[in-house]
C-alpha cells in the first residue's frame, strides 16, 4: 500500500519531534515570567546570559497575567523567577508565601525602599506614566501641549485621549491611584469622571497609548514611560510631558519563586540583578534604577516632579478601587444600557 | 502464510490473544478513546462549570448573581451574540458567493478566487485588525488619502475583521458541498426551462444546506470565541471573549471567568444541538462514483453581477490587508516612516516561536488525526451502547470556544493526577482534542460511503480483523486522516484563544508572539513574523501535498 510510505514518513517526523522535545538543552538555564516590555525583557535576558552564562528562558506577560499564573500554579510554579511585576503582586504574593526568602549580598548598599525586609522581593527600578502627545497632529490642529492635568478637561480634547484600563494594566492602576492621592479620593474620582468625557477608550495595555498616540490615531494619551524613548528614536512624532502636578511612579519588582529546582542559579541571578551593571542597563532603557549614580536615559540627571504616593494604601485597596473604577467607567456604557440594567435591578429588588 | 500457520496452533498464547483482539478490538479501542475524551475534553469543561459555582467558601451562586445584576455583562452578552450572528450571516452569503463562483463560474477566475478566499487561513485571525488600523485607522492610509473620517474602532471594524479572518472556514465548508453535487441535477433542471435563480433556490441551496449550516455553526463559534479582533478594535464595546481573557489575566478572577465561559458556551451548544437536529438524516450524497466533468455553464448576467458585487470588495480587502502586512514587514514603521529596512525580517526571536509553532502543530495534527480516525471508525462500526454520546462528545469540539477550553485546561491539569501544566503535552492535547471534530466527521462520512460488506467480504475470505483493519479500513480512511491532520495543523498554527493561557517560558508560539508584539504596537515585527509564518505554512502544505501525490494518494482538502 502506498499510504504506508506516507504514514511511515509521518511517523518518522513524529519520532524526531518527540526526541527533540525530550532532549534538554545543555548548559545552565532558568525560566522566568517577565513583565517589562518585550524588548527590555529580551535585552535583560541577554545581558544575564552574556555575563553569567545562564540562559533565561522567558515569556513576556503583563503583571496581571503573571499574578493569575502564580495563583493557579501555586504551589508548583512553572517558572523559577519573576522579573518585574508590581508592588501589589510582590506584597500579596509574599503574604501568601509564594516567594523564596533570600538576603542577596548583591543588593548591599541599595536604598531600603527597593528591598523587602525579609528578602522576598527586590525592586529593579521604578517607572512612571507620562502625558504623551503627537507633535504632528497637534501642530496640524493648532493646539498646544497641555501643561497640567486640568487642561485635559477642556472639551476640545473630546474623543482625543486614550488611557489604559486599570482592570488589565498595572500602569493604569498606578495612574488611577495617583489621581486619587493627588486630589484626594473624592475630588480624584470627580476628576476622573470629568476626564472620562474626553477619553476615546481605555486600552488593555499600559503601553498601548504610546503606540496609538505615536501613530497619530489619537492626539493625547496617558501611558507608561517604558517604550517612549524607543518610539521617539524609531521616528514616531511622539513627545512626552511631565505635567506641573507631577507624575506617579511604581517599582518593577523581582523575586525567586518558592519550590524552584534551580535555587542556586536563581540566587546567582538575583545577586547580579543588584549590581551596578544592571542599574546602568535599566537606566539606559529609561527606568530610574536603584543604584545611586546610574541615570535614567529618559529623564536625565534631573528627577521629574513626582506625586507623593502612599503605595501601601494602593496595594491594600486595589480590589475596591478597581471595582469602583469598573462600576464608574466600564459598567456604564450607554444611557440606554443603564436604563435596561436599572430596570433589571429594580425587578430583582422587587422579587426579593 | 508461515505466520498464519504458527498462529493457528491452538496451544499458542499468541493465538488466544489474537482471537481476543479479533473479537474485541473495536471495544478495546472504544474504551480507550472514551477515557481519552473524558479526560481531555469533558474533564476541563466540568472544571470550568464547577469553578463557576465554587468560591472560597464552597458552593455559591454569587458569581451568577453578579453576572445577572450588572448591565455591563448583559451588554457584553448581547454584543457577543450580535457579533456572532451578523458575522455568521455575512460569511454565509459571502462564502456562498465565493463557492458558487469557484465551482460554477468561469474557469480562469476559479483558482485566483479560491486562493483569495483561503489566504486568510495562513495568518492569525487578529492580524486583520492590525492591517485595518493601518488602512482605516483615524490616521490610516486610506482615511488620510481620501480625507475620510471613518472610525475603525467600532462595530464595523470588529465585524469586518472577524469576517475577513473566518472567510476561509465558511468558504471551505460551502465549496465542499457545492463541489460534491451532481451537476446533472442542475443541468436537467435547466434543460426543462428553470431559470438559474430557480435552480439556485430549489436545488443548489437545499442540497448544500448541510455545508451551509456547518459553515454557519463554525463561523458563529469561532467569531464569538476569538478575542484578538474585538480586544484590539472593540474600543468601548464590551464582548464576552476578551472579557473572559481579561478577567483572568487582568483581575485573576477565575470564578467570574468561569461564569463568563459557561455563558459563552450556552449559545454555542444550543446552536450545535440545533444543527445536529436539523441535519439528522440529511446527508445528501448526489454523487455515486466519480463526478462527471461538465463544461461550466455561463452564469446569468444578473446573478453574475450580484456575485461580483459581493465578491469584489471582499477580494480588495483581503488583498489590501495582506499587502499592508507584507509592506509592514519591510519598512521601518508602516504609515509613519516608509523607508525600506531588513531589521524586522532579520529579527531572530520570531524564528524560534515559529519553529515551536510548527513543531506543536505537527504533533497536534498527527495526534488529532490518529485519534479522530480511530474515533470515527469506532463510532461507525462499533456495536456498543453510548456510541451516539461518543459522537456528540467528539464533535462538540466544533462548538466549544477556545477561551473556555484554555481556561479549563489550566484548572484541570495543574495538579495531580494530571500534572501537565508547563509541558508541551498540555498544548498538544489541547489543540488535538479541540480540533478533533473535523477528522472525526470526515472519517464518519467516508465510512458512510463504504458499505460494511467490503469488510465482511474480506473477513469471509479468511482475513482476520487486524488484517482487515490494516489492509481495508486504513486505506479507506486515509483521506479523512489527511483532512483531520491538515485542519488541526492549520488551526493550531493560528489559534490564540486557548494556547495563550498555556504557553510557558522558553516556549513561545508564533500566534502568541504576533499577538503580543502587535499589542505593544511593534507592527513591523508582527508583520514580519506573519510573513514568515505564511511562508512556512505554505511550504508545509505544499510538501504535504507533494508527499501525498508522490505516494499516489489524493489528499482531500477540507
Amino acid at each position: 500500500m502506498k499510504c504506508k510510505v506516507f504514514s511511515t514518513g509521518l511517523i518518522a517526523v513524529l519520532l524526531t519531534l518527540t526526541t527533540s522535545i525530550t532532549t534538554v538543552s545543555a548548559g545552565d538555564s532558568i525560566s522566568a515570567y517577565m513583565g517589562f516590555s518585550r524588548e527590555v525583557n529580551e535585552a535583560l535576558a541577554k545581558q544575564i546570559q552574556d555575563k553569567l552564562g545562564i540562559e533565561v528562558k522567558n515569556i513576556t506577560l503583563s503583571w496581571g497575567e503573571i499574578w493569575a499564573r502564580l495563583q493557579t500554579e501555586s504551589p508548583r510554579f512553572n517558572a523559577d523567577m519573576v522579573l518585574s511585576f508590581g508592588a501589589s503582586e510582590a506584597i500579596n504574593g509574599a503574604k501568601k508565601g509564594y516567594y523564596e526568602k533570600y538576603q542577596s549580598p548583591g543588593w548591599d548598599g541599595i536604598d531600603e525602599a527597593f528591598k523587602s525586609k525579609d528578602g522576598s522581593y527586590y525592586a529593579l527600578g521604578t517607572f512612571s506614566f507620562l502625558l504623551l502627545s503627537n507633535k504632528d497632529k497637534l501642530a496640524e490642529m493648532g493646539y498646544d501641549v497641555p501643561k497640567s492635568y486640568q487642561e485635559l478637561l477642556d472639551p476640545k480634547w473630546k474623543g482625543q485621549i486614550v488611557i489604559p484600563s486599570p482592570r488589565t494594566s498595572g500602569t493604569a492602576y498606578m495612574i488611577n491611584y495617583s489621581f486619587l492621592q493627588l486630589y484626594g479620593e473624592k475630588a480624584g474620582w470627580e476628576y476622573l469622571e470629568k476626564l472620562d468625557e474626553n477619553v476615546a477608550f481605555y486600552t488593555k495595555s499600559g503601553n498601548a497609548p504610546t503606540e496609538l498616540v505615536g501613530r497619530g490615531e489619537y492626539l493625547l494619551g496617558i501611558g507608561a514611560d517604558e517604550n517612549v524613548l524607543k518610539r521617539i528614536k524609531d521616528g514616531y512624532p511622539l513627545q512626552w510631558t511631565v505635567p506641573v502636578e507631577g507624575i506617579g511612579y511604581e517599582g518593577n519588582y523581582c523575586t525567586i519563586l518558592k519550590g524552584t529546582k534551580k535555587l542556586e542559579l536563581a540566587k546567582k541571578v538575583m545577586d547580579y540583578l543588584g549590581s551596578e551593571e544592571i542599574s546602568k542597563f535599566l537606566g539606559s532603557m529609561g527606568y530610574i534604577p536603584p543604584r545611586a549614580g546610574s541615570v535614567s536615559a529618559l529623564y536625565g540627571e534631573v528627577q521629574p516632579t513626582f506625586i507623593k504616593l502612599d503605595h501601601a494604601w494602593a496595594v491594600k485597596n486595589k480590589r475596591t478601587i478597581v471595582k469602583q473604577w469598573k462600576s464608574k467607567f466600564l459598567m456604564k456604557e450607554t444611557a440606554k444600557a443603564k436604563k435596561v440594567g436599572d430596570e433589571k435591578e429594580k425587578k430583582a429588588a422587587a422579587k426579593q | 502464510m508461515a505466520e498464519a500457520a504458527i498462529g493457528n496452533t491452538p496451544w499458542s498464547m499468541w493465538y488466544k490473544i489474537r482471537i481476543f483482539i479479533n473479537t474485541h478490538l473495536v471495544n478495546i479501542f472504544a474504551g480507550g478513546l472514551f477515557v481519552l475524551l473524558a479526560i481531555f475534553l469533558v474533564f476541563p469543561l466540568v472544571m470550568v462549570f464547577l469553578k463557576s459555582f465554587w468560591g472560597d467558601d464552597g458552593f455559591t451562586t454569587t458569581f451568577y448573581q453578579e453576572f445577572f445584576t450588572y448591565n455591563y455583562y448583559y451588554w457584553s452578552f448581547l454584543n457577543t451574540m450580535i457579533l456572532g450572528l451578523s458575522t455568521m450571516f455575512i460569511l454565509v452569503v459571502v462564502g456562498f458567493c465565493f463557492a458558487y463562483m469557484t465551482t460554477r463560474g468561469p474557469m480562469w477566475l476559479r483558482t485566483p478566487l479560491k486562493i483569495c478566499a483561503l489566504m486568510p487561513l495562513c495568518a492569525p485571525p487578529y492580524i486583520f485588525s492590525i492591517s485595518l488600523i493601518t488602512l482605516f485607522g483615524r490616521n490610516g492610509m486610506i482615511n488620510n488619502f481620501f480625507g475620510l473620517d471613518f472610525n475603525i474602532y467600532s462595530w464595523t471594524g470588529v465585524i469586518a475583521a472577524q469576517a475577513l479572518a473566518f472567510l476561509p472556514l465558511s468558504f471551505m465548508m460551502i465549496e465542499n458541498v457545492l463541489n460534491s453535487q451532481n451537476p446533472s441535477l442542475e443541468e436537467s433542471a435547466s434543460d426543462m426551462g428553470a431559470s438559474e435563480m430557480q435552480i439556485i433556490r430549489s436545488i443548489t441551496i437545499p442540497l448544500a444546506s448541510p455545508g451551509i449550516l456547518k459553515a454557519a455553526l463554525l463561523v458563529f463559534v469561532m467569531t464569538i470565541a476569538e478575542f484578538g479582533n474585538p480586544a484590539i478594535l472593540g474600543g468601548r464595546i464590551p464582548f464576552l471573549a476578551p472579557d473572559t481573557y481579561l478577567m483572568i489575566t487582568g483581575e485573576g478572577d477565575f470564578n467570574m471567568a468561569s461564569v463568563l465561559s459557561v455563558v459563552l458556551m450556552v449559545p454555542c451548544l444550543i446552536i450545535f444541538v440545533l444543527h445536529n437536529y436539523i441535519l439528522k438524516g440529511k446527508g445528501y450524497t448526489t454523487i455515486v462514483g466519480k463526478p462527471t466533468a461538465v463544461d461550466p455553464k455561463e452564469i446569468t448576467p444578473v446573478i453574475k453581477t450580484f456575485l461580483l458585487a459581493v465578491i469584489t470588495p471582499v477580494v480588495i480587502m483581503v488583498v489590501l490587508c495582506f499587502a499592508v502586512i507584507f509592506i509592514g514587514a519591510f519598512v521601518k514603521i508602516v504609515g509613519v516612516d516608509n523607508t525600506f529596512v531588513w531589521d524586522h525580517m532579520l529579527n531572530m526571536q520570531s524564528n524560534e516561536a515559529i519553529y515551536n509553532s510548527v513543531k506543536l502543530s505537527l504533533m497536534a495534527g498527527l495526534f488529532g488525526a490518529i485519534v479522530g480516525t480511530l474515533l470515527a471508525y469506532v463510532i461507525m462500526r462499533g456495536k456498543f451502547k453510548g456510541r451516539h454520546v461518543m459522537e456528540m462528545m467528539a464533535l462538540s469540539g466544533f462548538a466549544l470556544p477556545g477561551t473556555v477550553i484554555g481556561v479549563g485546561y489550566i484548572m484541570a491539569f495543574n495538579k495531580p493526577p494530571f500534572l501537565l501544566a508547563g509541558t508541551i503535552w498540555i498544548l498538544i492535547l489541547n489543540c488535538a482534542f479541540r480540533f478533533l471534530a473535523v477528522g472525526v466527521e470526515a472519517g464518519i462520512s467516508k465510512l458512510h460511503q463504504i458499505s460494511i460488506e467490503i469488510e465482511e467480504a474480506s473477513a469471509d475470505l479468511g482475513a482476520d480483523f487486524i488484517t482487515v483493519f490494516i489492509k481495508v479500513i486504513l486505506p479507506i480512511m486515509f483521506s479523512a486522516f489527511v483532512a483531520g491532520f491538515i485542519y488541526t495543523f492549520m488551526t493550531t498554527m493560528m489559534s490564540l484563544s486557548s494556547v495563550i493561557f498555556l504557553v510557558t517560558p522558553g516556549f513561545d508560539l508564533a500566534a502568541v508572539y504576533i499577538y503580543l508584539t502587535a499589542q505593544l504596537g511593534e507592527l513591523g515585527l508582527a508583520s514580519a513574523a506573519t510573513v514568515k509564518m505564511i511562508f512556512i505554512v505554505l511550504v508545509c502544505l505544499a510538501s504535504l501535498k507533494l508527499l501525498a501525490k508522490k505516494t499516489g494518494l489524493k489528499s482531500e482538502k477540507k
